[in-house]
């Protein structure tokens, strides 16, 4: 009788993705922040579409897994908070980077 | 899934937000050419000198003009960024510029005859006439091209035209018709202006100051 036990082998990289990028609105703002030195919360909010309160969330996720780095400041009279990748961070995007094209490659068409 | 691991569309979503979703980018060169179509037309009533000098003032106003709407109205909807040194932006900038300069270099250089121009033997005479300006008109074109797919920003490729050809047709109208006002060109730079404007009123409309939480 053939096993009906899943083949886990296939299922290992999968399971060892970074959960903290691997949520979509993360893995924008981390996709996002990868191909630049530094964004302000603004240019974010504008270019991943993301409401105020939903990028803080997300935000506030990534800084606590040390993956940005988050300088408050003041523009004028406004404050205005600049967001960057740290080194933790970028090295993080690039291993789930290349475990998810390795998994996806894998897929049959 | 692809869409989201494409750095390299990344890359491009954030230079068009910062430098080309406003329009002004298009405003300014748009003005500029039109400001040489009627280059020829001031250097006869001012002479050569006063007139690269009038040239330079009105060009730097216009980068204040453009500079002062990008702080005033663009920054405050879409906030700002600094670009990285990344890999594709950097090579494309370094190609873009090289090419720009190069061309530049060669034009001036047989412009002002420090290098002779091509002799073409069994060419046709409209292209012996033309030659440089032909050449000129085809890397502008392949330069515009290089930068809309580099950059993913399709009106450049239009731009490319329309610079090219513009400069050759007044060109040609100069030498032929003894036409020094570069109506072609001025044709080009306006509807540069025209796209500007239209891309900024819908920028305006599509980013509206953001409602930011204490």
């Amino acid at each position: 009788m053939t096993s009906l036990e899943p083949d886990t082998n296939e299922l290992h990289p999968l399971a060892d993705l970074d959960r903290t990028i691997h949520s979509p609105a993360r893995l924008m703002v981390m996709t996002y922040l990868y191909v630049v030195e530094s964004a302000d919360f603004v240019f974010l909010m504008q270019l991943t579409g993301l409401t105020w309160g939903n990028l803080s969330t997300h935000l506030t996720k990534l800084e606590e897994a040390g993956y940005v780095a988050l300088e408050k400041g003041y523009k004028g009279k406004k404050p205005n908070t600049t967001v960057s990748l740290t080194e933790a961070g970028r090295a993080a995007f690039k291993v789930y980077k290349n475990g998810m094209q390795a998994v996806l490659n894998e897929l049959p068409d | 899934m692809s869409q989201q691991m494409s750095i390299r569309e990344a890359e491009r979503r954030v230079f068009r937000l910062a430098a080309f979703q406003d329009g002004w980018w298009d405003i300014l060169f748009g003005s500029e050419l039109i400001m040489l179509s009627i280059y020829p037309i001031t250097r006869r009533a001012f002479g050569p000198v006063w007139n690269l000098a009038l040239f330079l003032a009105a060009l730097a106003l216009l980068l204040i003009v453009v500079y002062a709407a990008k702080r005033s109205f663009v920054a405050p909807r879409i906030g700002q960024v600094k670009l990285g040194p990344n890999r594709s932006v950097r090579l494309g900038r370094t190609v873009g510029v090289t090419i720009f300069v190069a061309t530049f270099i060669f034009f001036i250089l047989t412009l002002t005859r420090t290098i002779t121009e091509p002799a073409w033997p069994g060419a046709p005479a409209w292209f012996r006439n033309y030659d440089v300006d032909i050449l000129f008109t085809l890397v502008i074109i392949g330069f515009f091209h290089f930068l809309g797919a580099i950059y993913g920003i399709t009106r450049l490729h239009l731009y490319g035209w329309l610079m090219g050809l513009g400069n050759l047709a007044s060109t040609i109208l100069e030498h032929e018709a003894g036409i020094i006002f570069h109506w072609p060109m001025l044709l080009a730079g306006a509807t540069m202006i025209v796209i500007g404007v239209v891309l900024f009123s819908r920028f305006l409309r599509d980013y509206p100051l953001p409602v930011l939480e204490a």
